[in-house]
């Protein structure tokens, strides 16, 4: 009996000064940050920005990887699978990982990651080309009542700035092609090279709209005008409800990541959140600052499900 | 006069002593990682990309791209010397370059691999500093059904590496479209073929795959020998390629650098199918198409300026429209971005000194690996003079290292080791490894082209043909499919012939 | 056994069970093909190509003739599997027992035991690669390798 607890007591010192020990070496070596959207699109130019400042602050490299496809799904699947040790990191939306489980079979589960940090939240509208016949929301209407089946390229399937579109698309009785890509740079690729008619923009499009390659014709996922550019119309200017609202922009780590760890990851991107340089990049996007705590995010995480699975019940994207 | 002023800013930034001391250390680095097989330049740029903070943003983007092109010209040492690609870009080079080096001509191998590079890295400064906005205004048409017939033409390309069986060579390519499929599917993400293994969500890797199939057979197939040829080496004077190799390679090289600029433009085609494509033209263009596959010079000459002006015109993407063409140029953008600068058509006019000093210095980081690797050469022929019972277990140790770091994982060692025994079998029954790795590489951007061009059309196969590009790019395909194969109908239609006339 | 066939025989059965797996992945429809899609075209393909190297195996030339055991006659392919395991053991211990352990007994094993070369190059080769490959690893690129139980 003596021996039985003096030996589990022995154990757990051992191992909660090798979990100590490990908590106050990290980080000490490079830490991968998997992003889940491809190169040049927001999710990876805010990711990117934030590993800069937080390398400085860890004092180890952060590399990132780029895992698009799915719609941040491919990426959050991969992330499920890796050792919660603080050296595997993914920049991936709430909505990725809350809400699309409604929706489709994945390879994943919420509770399968812990979020370190939101710091800002996606944003959305309908893009076209500048040259374009239709010049604003109501003529862009009619003449998709006229030609049905326009394509249409977005971040992946059933992404906020798709489903942004859909109920645009349920409003207006009108029917359009999806094709999914891989993130937002591709979507511009795709729209610049009049492969598909029109996109579902998510952020990096903005510098195109302002050199004059691209116009945006309406804004989701608000439900006020950008006070930035009040000729952009909202849902409610065309008669239509809201569209879904934003998801956010975590960072996350496979669940099980000790405490220490998260602690000291948390801190370090809300230092390099609420610096100066970070926030003018978001600015530069019209990105808002939503910053949110870890633990702020996991507890909105129900409520998030719950508003979701009725608004994909009322717009018929799932059978109640 | 407007693009002499260019050159001239370009000058006088690249000149300046830092730029000039970080674009030989990305140089230098970017070469001992393309000679080290396994790891890539992805992994050093993003690991090394702290050190460019300190540093201005040109200085910065002139030592991620001196790394980038270093690990080029490092990665043909490795196909050359001991037959394991040092990555996708390399595979074609070991076809001939091992079986040069094998039959004692690695010098002229290395060699004509490194002019080769350099002149096509001259010529894709050029094509970069004259013909970037046209070329990036044109590759912006090349849309999901153009990739696709790309990738169909490349398919069909492979059966050109083919030294026996055309039939085998496509069956392989079907198996490496197969093979590239394990994983996380990117339109849905559920799991593929993946055994319920995790590790396999994020697909095979391309270095186990390739180290496995080439080296590790290789390997496996020598120890088998009872008696092991030293290779023949000659002396000094034979390091470098001489005049007539010089006069096989030199219509190669410039085709080679065409190609390679064309298609090194596309996001997500570059260097890999630029290699291959060259290396096909030369076969079919060759009065002496047999040699290929054993020791053929232009075999080397042609995929090396291939896919060396191809790593040149991959920037052109992403300094004109700021889209990065692969991996690599995706951290570069990264780069950019945290230096505050938004790459993108406005990109050159308002950065002039970035584009231009970028420029000018890949031409120098050109001139640089020149003189880092030609004297390099005496000193790897030397190696190759290394007992074999000596040398294999080190390049299997090499290998088996390259491969475990790029994700510090046990499931790739144990793939290349699987690749390594498939590869065994594979040549014992004259099966030939190259076109499966290559099938491999397309095979993602086959079938996202696919998918995606079929969603676009509705379904309708047509919009391959309706689509200019696209159609052009199939009906090459088809000429190309139908001339590889008419040769051995003819011939076994004389055979009959002659058969039943002998029966007379 | 005629070495083509057999080789083709597999081909055909890797080609069938790509096949057999993409109908559970989906094939979807035209305008929206589904996971299995590709896998179904190039699965049959790898199959059809297998039936005609199988057909092709019955002409009479030499390379279609080979048997199965000529293909390691006159070689040590004792020697080929047991590099094999050597090397499965490798990787099976290399992150348990660390990076030293492991490559140092590798190349000993290989070079002394398999390839009875003398003492000192089978001991002084693998120690100074090792030990410059470690350097390389660990001071030029930043890489960590495996310390293993032991620490080192």
């Amino acid at each position: 009996m003596r021996f039985k607890s003096f030996a589990k007591s022995i154990l757990t010192t051992v191992l909660v000064c090798a979990a100590s020990q490990a908590a106050a070496a990290f980080p000490d070596k490079p830490i991968t940050m998997y992003v889940a959207f491809s190169a040049g699109g927001t999710t990876d130019i805010t990711a990117r920005a934030l590993a800069q400042g937080a390398e400085k602050i860890l004092g180890v490299p952060i590399a990132i990887e780029n895992k698009g496809g799915g719609g941040a799904t491919v990426a959050n699947g991969l992330l499920a699978t890796k050792k919660p040790d603080g050296y595997n990191l993914l920049a991936t939306s709430t909505g990725s990982i809350t809400v699309r489980p409604l929706l489709v079979k994945l390879a994943y589960a919420p509770k399968d990651f812990r979020v370190l940090i939101q710091y800002t939240s996606y944003i959305g509208g309908l893009v076209v080309r500048a040259d374009a016949p239709y010049k604003n929301v109501n003529e862009f209407i009619a003449y998709a009542k006229a030609h049905p089946g326009m394509t249409y390229a977005s971040s992946g399937p059933h992404t906020q700035q798709q489903v942004g579109v859909e109920s645009f698309a349920r409003c207006n009785g009108l029917t359009f092609k999806h094709m999914p890509t891989k993130g937002g740079a591709n979507s511009n690729t795709a729209l610049m090279g009049s492969h598909v008619d029109f996109i579902a923009g998510s952020g990096s499009h903005l510098p195109l709209v302002e050199q004059g390659q691209f116009n945006e014709l309406i804004i989701f996922h608000q439900d006020e005008r950008d006070p930035a550019r009040p000729n952009i119309p909202v849902m409610k200017d065309i008669n239509c409800p809201p569209t879904n609202p934003p998801n956010g922009m975590i960072i996350v780590s496979p669940a099980g990541l000790p405490d220490a760890i998260a602690d000291k990851l948390s801190a370090a991107f809300k230092q390099v959140a609420d610096s100066a340089e970070f926030k003018a990049l978001l600015a530069k996007y019209n990105l808002p600052e939503t910053y949110m705590s870890g633990p702020e995010v996991q507890k909105g995480f129900p409520a998030e499900i719950e508003w979701y699975k009725k608004y994909f019940t009322d717009i018929g994207m799932i059978k109640p | 006069m407007d693009l002499f002023d260019n050159i001239l800013t370009g000058l006088s930034v690249a000149f300046q002593w830092h730029n000039l001391l970080f674009c030989f250390v990305g140089c230098f680095i970017g070469t001992l990682i393309g000679v080290l097989p396994g790891l890539g330049p992805v992994g050093a740029m993003s690991i090394l990309l702290p050190i460019t903070f300190g540093i201005s943003p040109v200085t910065a983007i002139i030592m991620l791209s001196g790394i980038y092109y270093g690990a080029q010209y490092g990665g043909s040492t490795t196909s050359i010397l001991v037959g394991i690609p040092g990555e996708a870009a390399s595979v074609v080079t070991t076809l001939d370059g091992h079986q040069m080096a094998l039959q004692g001509r690695a010098g002229p191998a290395l060699g004509i691999s490194a002019f080769a590079s350099f002149i096509a890295g001259t010529i894709g400064v050029l094509g970069l500093m004259l013909l970037a906005p046209p070329l990036a205004s044109l590759a912006l048409r090349f849309g999901p059904p153009e990739y696709f017939a790309l990738m169909i033409m490349g398919l069909i390309i492979l059966t050109y590496l083919a030294q026996k069986s055309m039939v085998k060579s496509l069956m392989m390519a079907g198996v490496g479209v197969l093979v590239g499929v394990v994983g996380l599917d990117t339109m849905t993400g559920l799991p593929r073929f993946t055994f319920g293994i995790p590790d396999l969500f994020d697909g095979i890797g391309i270095a186990p795959l390739a180290m496995g199939l080439f080296g590790v057979s290789e390997i496996l197939l020598n120890v088998e020998q009872t008696i092991k040829q030293g290779v023949v080496v000659d002396r000094v004077k034979n390091l470098l390629p001489n005049l007539a190799d010089w006069k096989a390679s030199y219509k190669p090289i410039l085709r080679g650098s065409l190609s390679g600029f064309l298609l090194g433009i596309l996001p997500g085609g570059g260097a890999v199918l630029a290699s291959f494509i060259s290396y096909g033209t030369e076969k079919r263009l060759s009065k002496t198409p047999e040699r290929f596959g054993h020791g053929a010079i232009e075999g080397v000459a042609a995929p090396e300026a291939a896919n060396n002006s191809a790593a040149q015109a991959a920037f052109i993407p992403l300094l004109t429209l700021g889209v990065p063409a692969n991996a690599v140029m995706g951290i570069l953008l990264g780069a950019l971005m945290i230096h505050g600068i938004t790459p993108g058509p406005m990109m050159i006019e308002k950065n002039p000194e970035l584009f231009w000093g970028t420029v000018t210095s890949m031409y120098l980081g050109n001139i640089m690996l020149l003189v880092l690797n030609l004297p390099l050469i005496g000193l790897w022929v030397k190696l190759l003079r290394v007992q074999y019972a000596v040398l294999f277990p080190l390049i299997l140790f090499i290998a088996l290292i390259g491969a475990y770091v790029i994700n510090s994982s046990e499931v790739d060692l144990y793939l290349m080791l699987l690749f390594g025994v498939i590869g065994y079998l594979m040549r014992k029954f004259e099966y030939e490894p190259a076109p499966l790795v290559l099938a491999f590489v397309l095979s993602p951007i086959l079938e996202d082209s696919l998918r995606q061009s079929l969603i676009i059309s509705g379904g309708s196969m047509s919009i391959f043909v309706t689509r200019p590009i696209a159609a052009g790019f199939l009906f090459l395909a088809a000429v190309l499919l139908v001339s590889a194969v008419l040769p051995s109908v003819r011939q076994k239609r004389s055979k009959l012939v002659a058969q039943a006339d002998e029966n007379n | 056994m005629n070495a083509e066939r057999l080789a083709s025989l597999f081909w055909f059965v890797l080609g069938a069970a790509a096949v057999y797996g993409s109908l559970d992945l989906g094939l979807g429809q035209m305008g929206q093909p589904g996971s299995g899609f590709l896998t179904f075209v190039a699965g049959c393909f790898v199959a059809l190509m297998a039936v005609i190297v199988f057909v092709q195996s019955y002409r009479v030339d030499a390379a279609a003739q080979r048997r199965l055991s000529e293909l390691w006659k006159g070689v040590k392919w004792q020697r080929a599997i047991l590099i094999t395991i050597l090397i499965a053991i490798f990787i099976a211990v290399f992150e348990t027992l660390g990076f030293f352990i492991c490559s140092f007994a590798l190349l000993f094993i290989i070079m002394k035991w398999l390839e009875g070369l003398d003492w000192k190059i089978s001991v002084l080769v693998p120690a100074f690669t090792i030990a410059g490959t470690y350097l390389l690893f660990k001071t030029v690129l930043k890489i960590s390798l495996p310390a293993g139980i032991f620490g080192f």
